[in-house]
């Protein structure tokens, strides 16, 4: 596939780590791909599974959701509940038929500046040979026909 | 402690006549739940049937019955309201009476009013909205094959191997019979539709979209019987067994021209001739078609070419074949069993002095109306006394101005309805009526299936069912003998003496769910799934051709207005709205009118989704929101007529002369205009 | 009573006569009635003596009890709605329920999220092969056994077979895979149902072990079961004897039979599914979730949905009113809250007016996901619903895509 695809990347952070590491990987002039558009939570645990597969159906190509640590928690066992919902989420996007890999879970705590930075550009770079999703080039179909 | 109860009913909305169960909780209504055991609905209901009858709870309910003093609406007793009525029409000359009646109302019902009208006021000017929706299938029906009622059966839709929908979008508007179409499509049948949208129906369940030009269908059809000759496609057999007037149909149709029916129509030949080999290479070839078709000046013509080309075909007489109205109204077919018409006494025996006579046999009775009465928007201009039941002309008439301005000048406007509906706050007498769930009674749905309605709660208030205000009134006429009915079943023993279509059906067999399907001639016989098997119901038992060339609509666009307005429903509503827009549920999805927009004509306007916009024609003007939708063509606009801040029928106009007199609801020329920022 | 399995019956002749396998079912409902062991006993009734027409009944005089008497295999009824949505959860009455293994799972998922006063339900299970759809089965009965369905008498799932009784006491049967050859089947989610024997409710009754006999096979499952049965045979409402190891044995052997031919129907469902590619099985799935018309038919039937405050309606503000169909949020969102707890009912498909093949999405993905987290909804009400529980241990587990320390990434 010839890359000019450029995909757009909605990135869940918490407050206390995920948040914390990307500002610190942005004062350290790290260079990451520009591909996200961040939301700060308080916690990874507020996520819905609803907020991916929304964000999915409305035509964002992946979803990144960057929490504490396990036992890192600002909140105790926030992160452990996004663990298991996006685990079920990556299977009900499966089922559906989109591709589980769109959603990406990773731990990254408010010194890890440099594992942001990395994080971002894998999952952008994945996300790119994913290609467009495919849920919503089928929506943007079936209404412009 | 809790005592649960299941009353088993039938959904008081649209004719497809499904299933369902009120679930009573210490005696109200706690839910409703779709009836397993149905076979129409197969334990399924629509969002509409899933909350039947929750408004009979509404606050808004008429309790009492209401006499206006001094342009208010104030409460009085049966026995004032009555004895008012009673004093008053009394006085009133023969036929100087209007009646006008409502598929929502029960058989029972419909059977007095008739009933009344003749007996009482000795008229026969009794009509309904029907007039609005299928006065033009009947003649064309009748004409052709003898009956207009659906010929098959809704469960039979399935046999078919092609399905031809014409201008109904079933899937939002009669869910279980885009059911059946659905079964019928997994099965491999094609479904080819016709409609000047892209509606769901379209979307979901179609496999050729005819994107046709509004009131063109006429045109498509006969050019469709042309190619189906040319191709040698046409049931031969059939033709000679069972029709006559072949030969004129052929002499006209080699004088059709493809090129011009292409024009005409707006669909390429190609396509009119991949859905004309498609319908008749089928085994079982199913036409169905709903107001799109019927509610034009031309509305007889098409029916008539729709018949036609069934007829052509030899898809008649066969399950999953015909050429099916769709009737609206949960009891749209039972009114006109019950003879609730102008032209017809019970049972579809015409209006004549043999008729009459032998009703005065029947009924006991003197000096039986024997001439056609007046259609409804005859009495709505020319009678001085209006007894509206279960109807609302406020909001389904055409041309509602001239309407408004009609009642201001009546002797006695009599209004018998569950709500204070539009009409009913004109009236100068209120009569609360009471719902489907607080009586007993039976309804006909489309496929001419009869079916009990149980009475699940007492009476909301002082409310009376319709058939019991009848009788008090007829009582307090002196006519008292003529209507001794204490109950509902009573009244349906002499339905069944009267309308030989009847005869073998009783409440006791009503019980089993999904009725009986007429004509049941005796008790022992198990009714009739589908019709014309042997013979039709003309007098020599054949069909007729009949040439039908197609009509332009009345009211063509032209530079003052030069945008064609078409009108329908939508999934979450019916009809005027009176029952679902006092539903919760229902109001929450859609509250607010809106009108469907092509993409070309917002961009050429200047209008964005959302905006607000007025639509003029030359009867009146409306406001409304626009929605932008590439489902509709250029030059054309959809408006649904739920909602009475938006009378669509302020727009609509210009009827058609006799035999339907139908006005002309899915075509008239309107303008649009924006509403700029500061209101103008 | 020490052992867990008895075959049981009524002494009492007439009840013998009404209730299937004996009346034992009946007579214990009657007992417990009487005895005030239960406020209120909620069974199918027949409506108009038709095998196929059921309804629920909510049973409080103990003298009208058999009427509710006979399993009905033409006639599903959603019995968890009742309790839960028009009895309050039996917060303040006590309820016997006869009930189908996936009605007795629903149950369990209820009370685990205190949607239902599971003391106050004492479970009825009835061991269950399958059921058809009541308009199905009339037209069955009628076109591919040539029979007046007016005439059934009875019917049962045996071996392969259905076999129906007629009222002149005569039988017929046909093989279940020759009648799908004819288009007749059970609903969907049963022939994938592993759940034949109701072991999560209080007793688990049914005719296998029964050896032909007019008893019914009873396994006690918990200890509020021994106590009803304990009374009832005190009381003299019930008889009991031991099972011998031959009819114990004939039971697993029935059992077993039937749970390997739905899990390998399941497993060619599944397969097929996971057969598909990506994007096939997008178009698959979008392609019958657009037939939608938001008659929240599945929602309203779904044992498990229990919010008052649902976000599928309008005035939530997560999917725009008055579309058709509902933007697709409608459905993936169901979908996301049953993911972990659906059990299989078929009562969502059964009432979709556009034949959406919703039980086929809601078991695909519970089948994942039940695998992941080791949770077989409505079978142990002790195991925490996975998604919104979490242990101690996961606070040691690193990786973002386990939550088992000796498993890799499932």
């Amino acid at each position: 596939m010839s890359n000019d695809f450029d995909p757009k990347i909605l990135a869940f952070l918490c407050n206390w780590c995920s948040y914390a590491g990307a500002d610190l990987a942005g004062v350290s002039r790290m260079q990451y791909p520009p591909n996200i558009r961040v939301i700060r939570l308080m916690c990874t645990g507020r996520i819905d599974p609803i907020f991916i597969i929304n964000a999915l159906t409305r035509g964002v190509d992946g979803v990144l959701i960057a929490g504490c640590h396990p036992g890192e928690c600002h909140y105790g066992k926030g992160n452990l509940y996004t663990r298991r919902r996006v685990l079920m989420t990556k299977k009900l996007l499966e089922c559906i038929g989109i591709e589980p890999e769109r959603l990406h879970l990773a731990w990254v705590a408010a010194s890890e500046g440099p594992k942001f930075a990395e994080v971002v550009k894998e999952f952008t770079e994945e996300t790119k040979n994913l290609g467009p999703n495919p849920l919503a080039t089928l929506t943007r179909e079936e209404k412009g026909k | 402690m809790n005592a649960i109860e299941h009353i088993p009913t039938v959904c008081p909305c649209c004719g497809c006549g499904c299933g369902i169960e009120l679930v009573l909780k210490n005696g109200k209504i706690a839910g409703v739940e779709p009836l397993k055991s149905h076979p129409v609905c197969k334990g399924k209901n629509c969002l509409k049937g899933k909350n039947a009858y929750l408004y009979a709870n509404s606050e808004e309910r008429l309790t009492t019955p209401l006499i206006k003093k001094n342009g208010k609406h104030e409460a009085c007793s049966w026995d004032e309201a009555l004895d008012l009525i009673a004093r008053r029409l009394s006085e009133a000359d023969r036929d100087a009476v209007g009646f006008i009646n409502s598929g929502k109302c029960t058989n029972e019902d419909l059977y007095l009013i008739q009933k009344f009208a003749r007996i009482i006021c000795k008229t026969n000017n009794l009509d309904n909205a029907s007039r609005f929706c299928h006065s033009t299938s009947v003649p064309a029906l009748l004409s052709t094959v003898g009956a207009g009622v659906m010929p098959t059966s809704t469960l039979s839709i399935e046999k078919a191997d092609c399905v031809l929908i014409m201008g109904a979008n079933i899937q939002e508007t009669y869910p279980m019979i885009a059911n059946r179409v659905l079964m019928a499509r997994t099965k491999g049948a094609k479904i080819i539709t016709a409609d000047l949208r892209r509606t769901p129906t379209v979307k979901n369940l179609t496999d050729l979209h005819l994107q046709i030009h509004p009131g063109a269908d006429a045109a498509l059809i006969n050019g469709m019987m042309k190619i189906i000759l040319e191709q040698g496609l046409a049931d031969t057999d059939f033709i000679e067994k069972r029709t006559s007037g072949f030969d004129e149909l052929k002499s006209y149709l080699d004088t059709v021209d493809l090129p011009e029916i292409e024009k005409i129509t707006g669909i390429d030949v190609e396509r009119i001739k991949e859905a004309a080999v498609a319908y008749a290479n089928a085994h079982n070839a199913c036409i169905m078609f709903n107001a799109g078709i019927a509610q034009h000046a031309g509305g007889v013509e098409t029916i008539q070419t729709l018949a036609d080309m069934a007829l052509l075909t030899g898809n008649y007489g066969k399950p999953g074949t015909g050429v099916n109205p769709l009737r609206g109204h949960s009891n749209g077919e039972g009114f006109g069993d019950m003879g609730t018409v102008p032209v017809f006494y019970p049972g579809f025996q015409k209006v004549n002095e043999e008729t009459a006579g032998r009703f005065e046999f029947i009924w006991g009775a003197a000096d039986l109306p024997d001439k056609p009465g007046l259609t409804y928007m005859e009495m709505v201009e020319k009678c001085p006394f209006l007894y509206i039941m279960g109807a609302n002309p406020a909001m389904s008439a055409p041309d509602l101005n001239e309407l408004r301005k009609a009642f201001e000048k009546k002797e006695l406007v009599i209004v018998q309805d569950i709500f204070m509906t539009e009409t009913a706050e004109m009236a100068d007498v209120v009569l609360a009526g009471t719902s489907g769930a607080e009586k007993d009674g039976t309804q006909t749905g489309v496929d001419r299936r009869v079916q009990r309605l149980r009475k699940a709660m007492e009476p909301v208030g002082n409310s009376l069912p319709d058939w019991e205000i009848l009788c008090r009134l007829a009582e307090k006429m002196g006519a008292g003998e003529h209507f001794p009915f204490k109950t509902s079943e009573e009244i349906f023993e002499e339905i069944r003496k009267c309308v030989p279509q009847y005869r073998g059906i009783t409440y006791e067999r009503l019980e089993q769910a999904g009725g009986v399907q007429w004509p049941c001639p005796d008790e022992g016989h198990p009714g009739t799934e589908t019709m014309f098997v042997e013979k039709f119901g003309t007098p020599d038992g054949l069909a007729h051709f009949q040439v039908a060339p197609y009509k332009a609509p009345l009211e063509m666009p032209d530079d003052s207005y030069p945008y064609i307005l078409t009108t329908g429903r939508v999934n979450f509503h019916f009809h005027t709205g009176s029952m679902t827009r006092r539903t919760e549920r229902l109001q929450n999805e859609i509250s607010e009118a809106f009108a469907e927009i092509s993409l070309e004509d917002s961009e050429n306007i200047g209008i964005a989704g959302g905006d607000e916009i007025i639509l003029k024609s030359r009867r009146g003007e409306v406001r409304t929101r626009a929605r932008v939708t590439a489902d509709i063509k250029a030059g054309q606009v959809f408006l649904p007529w739920h909602f009475p801040e938006c009378l669509a029928n302020m727009l609509t106009g210009p009827s058609a002369g006799p035999p339907s007199r139908m006005p002309e609801f899915k075509f008239s020329a309107i303008n649009i205009e924006k509403v700029e920022a500061d209101g103008k | 009573m020490e052992n867990n399995f008895y075959l049981a019956w009524s002494p009492d002749s007439k009840i013998q006569e009404m209730g299937s396998s004996g009346g034992a079912v009946t007579s214990l409902l009657k007992f417990a009635l009487e005895n005030k062991m239960v406020d209120a006993v909620l069974a199918v009734k027949k409506r108009n003596n038709s095998r196929f027409d059921a309804v629920p009944a909510l049973i409080t005089d103990p003298d009208l009890v058999h009427e509710a008497a006979g399993a009905m295999h033409f006639a599903p009824l959603n019995m968890v709605k009742i309790i839960k949505e028009y009895l309050d959860g039996a917060m303040d009455m006590r309820v016997a329920v006869t009930c189908k293994p996936c009605d007795a799972r629903a149950f369990i998922e209820l009370a685990k999220r205190n949607q239902v006063h599971r003391e106050n339900l004492f479970l009825i299970g009835l061991n269950c092969s399958g059921t058809f759809l009541p308009t199905v089965a009339e037209q069955m009965i009628r076109e591919a056994y040539g029979e007046n369905p007016q005439d059934l008498a009875g019917e049962e799932v045996d071996g392969g077979k259905l076999i129906i009784t007629l009222k002149d006491g005569s039988t017929r049967e046909k093989d279940l895979e020759e009648l799908a050859r004819q288009g007749f089947e059970m609903r969907e989610n049963c022939l994938r149902c592993s759940y034949k024997i109701p072991r999560m409710a209080d007793i688990a009754c049914g005719k296998w072990g029964n050896k032909g006999n007019a008893a019914t096979f009873i396994e006690i499952c918990s200890s509020k079961g021994h106590e009803f049965l304990e009374a009832a045979v005190q009381g003299g409402a019930l008889v009991m004897e031991t099972a011998t190891d031959e009819q114990i044995e004939e039971r697993k052997r029935k059992e077993t039979e039937a749970v390997e031919n739905a899990q390998a129907r399941e497993k060619k469902e599944l397969d097929e599914l996971k057969g598909y590619s990506s994007q096939q099985r997008l178009e698959y799935w979008v392609g019958h979730l657009n037939r939608c018309i938001k008659c929240f038919g599945c929602r309203d039937a779904c044992p498990i949905c229990f919010c008052k405050e649902c976000y599928l309606e309008p005035y939530r503000g997560c999917i725009p009113g008055g579309e058709t169909p509902p933007d697709i949020m409608f459905q993936l969102i169901r979908l996301s809250h049953v993911a972990d707890s659906c059990v299989n009912c078929g009562q969502c498909q059964d009432v979709c007016p556009m034949e959406i093949p919703l039980t086929r999405l809601y078991n695909f993905l519970n089948r994942e996901v039940a695998d992941i987290f080791e949770y077989e909804p409505g079978v142990d009400i002790n195991q925490p619903p996975p998604l919104t529980t979490v242990t101690d241990q996961e606070l040691f587990i690193d990786p973002p895509d386990i939550i088992y320390e000796d498993a890799s990434a499932r």
